[in-house]
């Protein structure tokens, strides 16, 4: 009887245990009991993580658009409602800079720590990389790719004639990804310190940025569209996709061999942060969901590695250069 | 378990449907058309995968995945065959519900993405929301090619040389033709192509042929379409045209039946079609779909995909989750458990069997993607960006001009059983002539056309089973004269169907114009009734000779098998001698959709 007595009471401890783990925070358990509600607003590229977020939580409810989108209607006061923002940087930071001449009080709280990260890649097409790396010489870099869509064709820089011209998949800045490729451009072809005058200054980055814009294909496709079709189709539709690593992993082997991955010197990666809405009363419970074991289950799940990015993998210029070259980008016809 | 029998007949209903003569294109398929309770999903699909599509929709209604698909309730998925352009005009209109258009699809499916920016165009412009998702992920790839049979592409440097529009203008611009080449048997470069107001291919053979005349890979253009030299260039190539029409099958029905008669090299030369038709054509089975009873025999003469070296254009056949009017979040639901269900490497390695490459890079490309049967899974090098909507409607606008001229008798049958009722208060004569004053309306004004009836002793004197109402001459002259005499038509008698259809031929081939198609719409609702001519057979050589060889100045007869009397067999085996084709009104309330797909040749 006291064995059986000793049991139960064992049984308490633990569940109690469990119990107080929860209220202290993590795997989104929540005060009072039952899982937070709410809108997050999720950057395209996390599409994948916050559906899975979603079918392990139904009552949050997801919205997915692009970041640069997400942070021009927030600057505007036109964003609908939500309760967390979860956005890779650097839009995090564009959008704090932008919101800084925005009139009325500010609609977000502060940025968490990074939850997950992923380094920018070229996504070369495995029939063209032996020739993207032959011109590439000492490693693959900006400089290369940007030379590569500045040539007349595949055969000037090694490849064969039936190639055609580079056909560069990158997607608008309005996405992360593209954003975050033309900071990785700036950092890796100029001289630093890089900030916005020194690229508004050179005109030779701006005929590349040029050069860039013209060659892209697919040029309504986010990243991981392009590289569904490249994958699909081929080479004659996209021959390097400028894409987060991440999305490697929405591929099986035998897709995800048809593409060679280069990380370009030098690497610039994307930090994912979750940012509260100002006055929304269950942000708090979200962004502890989200920074928490779920959301850094349904980040590496879907691709992304755990934490903040090695201070190797920081390249990205400032805040105000990547508004420049957001600026620059849409300027060129 | 399903019944065997049943489904047996579901097949043979599904196979025969698809095969028989053009129709009102609004067929519905998929298991169990019946109402089992679940919430009822329609697709619109394209006809050239409708068999696929069909059969993973059978395999999702029964599947756990339908169970649950639309929130609590089960999804039935429902296929209809709808081609890209006739889906595009009546989502452009709201797709108005009736048994000719049948039901308001949740899920279109055209063969190319490039048709939902069409759309979208077409309704901003009218003042409405856009309804058509603008980033659909592809149900499976097939690029636009251009086939030619093998001996001809070898004889422009095929498979060492590259060829392009351009090649293909210079030798249709060229007076010696295939002489050019040391073929002179083969007459004239002549090229098939299908009308780019409902077919895939064609659109994207018309986009591409502006990039060949731009020298462009993307980014056309208002301006670049202006250009006098791009009009001049397209005008060159269109000018090569046998006749167009709605759907390739036409073409490659025809040249099938040419090969068998040792005649392919001098149907045409060229047909722009998708990849995976090509494959189609060699395995024997021209229309890709398998009849029954039906054993495939490869042709004598087997074609070869040309990937026109200045660049073409994937068909995506997207699964478009429509977000219309129409459509409430359940259905959407469940559309989209379907869309991802077709996407499962199961269902891919389906979409491989039909000549199709998967659209899930997951899946490889494998046979019957491979040189032996005629095309290269290495091709194509460089793929053209599809315009901007608003570039893209207007391509198709220009293209109404650009088009060859058209010389086209219409006979249409006045005999007493086009007085029998059709619809409440409208004889079938009175649809018909409904019908036909719109079609008028389709023609520009440069074309050339007559109106002639028939019906047994119609007159007096000679000829007496017909009159020619109007004389064929251009249409932007005489088109509220043509639509008067339409109007006023009445039934008289019997139906001399054999001499009608010899003599107009004749007519046709007397005034010959080699600069444009020339052809005979024939409308009839019944079968030869004239006593004075019952002999088919010497019709039937009368049209053959008239139409075969290279000496031959090609008429086509195209046919309209009105109501259920008509003598459908006859009417195919006419259009058939003249490598035309038959298309099927047999329920009188679709002859406004088939006068306009008979006119979508011209």
């Amino acid at each position: 009887m006291k064995r059986a007595g000793a049991l139960v009471a064992a049984v308490l401890l633990v569940l109690i245990a469990v119990w107080i783990r929860g209220r202290l925070g993590g795997d989104g358990v929540k005060l009072g009991g039952g899982d937070p509600t709410g809108t997050v607003v999720c950057a395209t590229e996390l599409a994948r993580a916050c559906e899975s977020l979603r079918v392990e939580h139904p009552e949050v409810e997801i919205r997915i658009e692009a970041a640069g989108a997400t942070a021009q209607a927030l600057a505007g006061g036109t964003a609908g409602d939500f309760d967390v923002w979860l956005v890779p940087q650097p839009y995090a930071a564009v959008a704090a800079e932008l919101l800084k001449t925005a009139t009325g009080p500010p609609p977000l709280g502060s940025a968490s720590k990074p939850i997950a990260h992923s380094r920018l890649a070229f996504f070369v097409h495995e029939s063209r990389a032996a020739a993207f790396n032959a011109h590439c010489g000492n490693g693959p870099a900006w400089g290369c790719l940007l030379s590569a869509v500045s040539a007349d064709s595949w055969q000037s820089i090694g490849g064969q004639p039936t190639w055609g011209r580079v056909k560069p998949h990158l997607a608008d800045p309005l996405e992360t990804s593209g954003l975050l490729a033309l900071g990785g451009a700036a950092a890796g072809v100029l001289e630093a310190p890089v900030d916005g005058p020194t690229i508004r200054d050179n005109a030779q980055f701006a005929g590349a940025l040029d050069s860039l814009k013209r060659a892209r294909v697919l040029a309504d496709q986010p990243s991981a569209g392009a590289l569904q079709r490249m994958l699909a189709a081929g080479p004659s539709v996209a021959d390097v996709v400028v894409a987060l690593a991440a999305e490697r992993d929405r591929f099986g082997d035998s897709a995800a061999s048809k593409a060679t991955l280069l990380y370009p010197a030098p690497v610039v990666t994307a930090e994912v942060v979750a940012i509260p809405r100002r006055g929304s009363e269950s942000a708090s419970d979200l962004v502890e969901l989200l920074t928490g074991d779920a959301g850094r289950e349904a980040l590496t799940s879907t691709g992304w590695s755990p934490g903040a990015a090695p201070a190797a993998q920081r390249n990205s210029p400032s805040v105000g250069s990547h508004i420049v070259l957001r600026q620059i980008w849409e300027e060129i016809r | 378990m399903r019944s065997p029998i049943r489904l047996v007949a579901l097949s043979l209903l599904l196979l025969m449907t698809a095969a028989c003569a053009r129709g009102t294109d609004t067929d519905v398929f998929g298991d169990g058309q019946e109402d089992n309770g679940c919430k009822p999903i329609t697709v619109a699909s394209s006809p050239e995968k409708l068999e696929l599509l069909t059969t993973l929709a059978n395999e999702f209604n029964r599947s756990d995945a339908a169970a649950t698909a639309a929130g609590d309730e089960c999804a039935q998925v429902r296929v209809a065959r709808k081609s890209s352009g006739a889906a595009a005009g009546l989502l452009t209109q709201g797709w108005p519900e009736n048994e000719a258009n049948g039901p308001q699809p949740v899920i279109w499916s055209p063969a190319a993405s490039s048709w939902g920016g069409i759309v979208n165009q077409r309704v901003t412009t009218a003042g409405s929301e856009p309804f058509v998702p603008t980033d659909p992920e592809p149900f499976m790839l097939t690029p636009l090619v251009i086939a030619m049979p093998k001996p001809m592409a070898q004889a422009l440097g095929w498979p060492d040389t590259p060829i392009g529009y351009a090649d293909l203008l210079a030798l249709a611009q060229d007076p010696q033709g295939w002489a050019s080449k040391g073929h002179p048997e083969w007459g004239q470069f002549k090229l098939g192509k299908t009308n780019p107001n409902y077919s895939t291919s064609a659109l994207s053979a018309t986009i591409a042929q502006y990039y060949a005349a731009t020298g462009k890979q993307g980014d056309l253009t208002r301006e670049d379409l202006a250009r006098p030299e791009v009009d001049t260039f397209n005008r060159g190539v269109e000018s090569a045209v046998v006749h167009y029409g709605d759907i390739t099958m036409t073409f490659l029905n025809n040249w099938f039946r040419n090969d068998r008669r040792g005649t392919a090299l001098t149907y045409v030369s060229a047909v722009a079609i998708e990849e995976k038709s090509v494959i189609d054509y060699n395995r024997g089975n021209p229309d890709g779909i398998t009849d029954p009873g039906e054993e495939p025999r490869p042709p004598r003469v087997p074609l070869v995909a040309i990937y026109p070296k200045e660049g073409t254009l994937f068909s995506d056949n997207p699964l478009f989750v429509l977000d219309a009017p129409w459509v409430d979040e359940g259905e959407k639901e469940a559309a989209r458990a379907f869309a991802q269900f077709v996407r499962r490497p199961a269902a891919q390695k389906r979409t491989l069997e039909f000549g199709f490459r998967p659209g899930n890079p997951d899946v490889s490309t494998g046979a019957p993607i491979e040189l032996a049967n005629g095309v290269d899974p290495n091709q194509p090098q460089t793929t053209l960006r599809v315009p901007e909507p608003a570039i893209l409607v207007e391509i198709i606008d220009r293209w109404a001009q650009t088009r060859r001229g058209a010389r086209v008798l219409l006979v249409i049958d006045v005999s007493g059983s086009m007085g029998e009722e059709a619809a409440p208060g409208q004889t079938k004569l009175d649809l018909a002539k409904d019908a036909a004053v719109d079609a008028i309306a389709q023609f520009k004004p440069e074309d050339e056309v007559g109106l002639r009836i028939f019906s047994t002793d119609l007159q007096q004197k000679e000829p007496k089973d017909y009159i020619d109402l109007v004389p064929i001459g251009p249409v932007g002259a005489q088109r509220e004269q043509i639509a008067s005499k339409i109007r006023d038509l009445t039934p008289v008698a019997g139906t001399p169907l054999y001499t009608v259809a010899r003599e107009s031929f004749d007519l046709m081939k007397d005034g010959y114009d080699p600069a444009r198609i020339n052809a005979v719409v024939l409308l009839t609702d019944g079968r030869n009734e004239d006593p004075r001519n019952d002999d088919i057979e010497g019709a039937l050589r009368f049209l053959r000779a008239g139409s075969e060889g290279t000496s031959a100045s090609p008429v086509r007869v195209f046919t309209i098998a009105y109501g259920q009397d008509a003598d459908a067999g006859t009417l195919r085996r006419i259009a058939e001698a003249t490598d035309a084709a038959t298309y099927d009104a047999a329920d009188p309330a679709t002859i406004d959709n088939v006068f306009t797909a008979v006119i979508s040749n011209f």
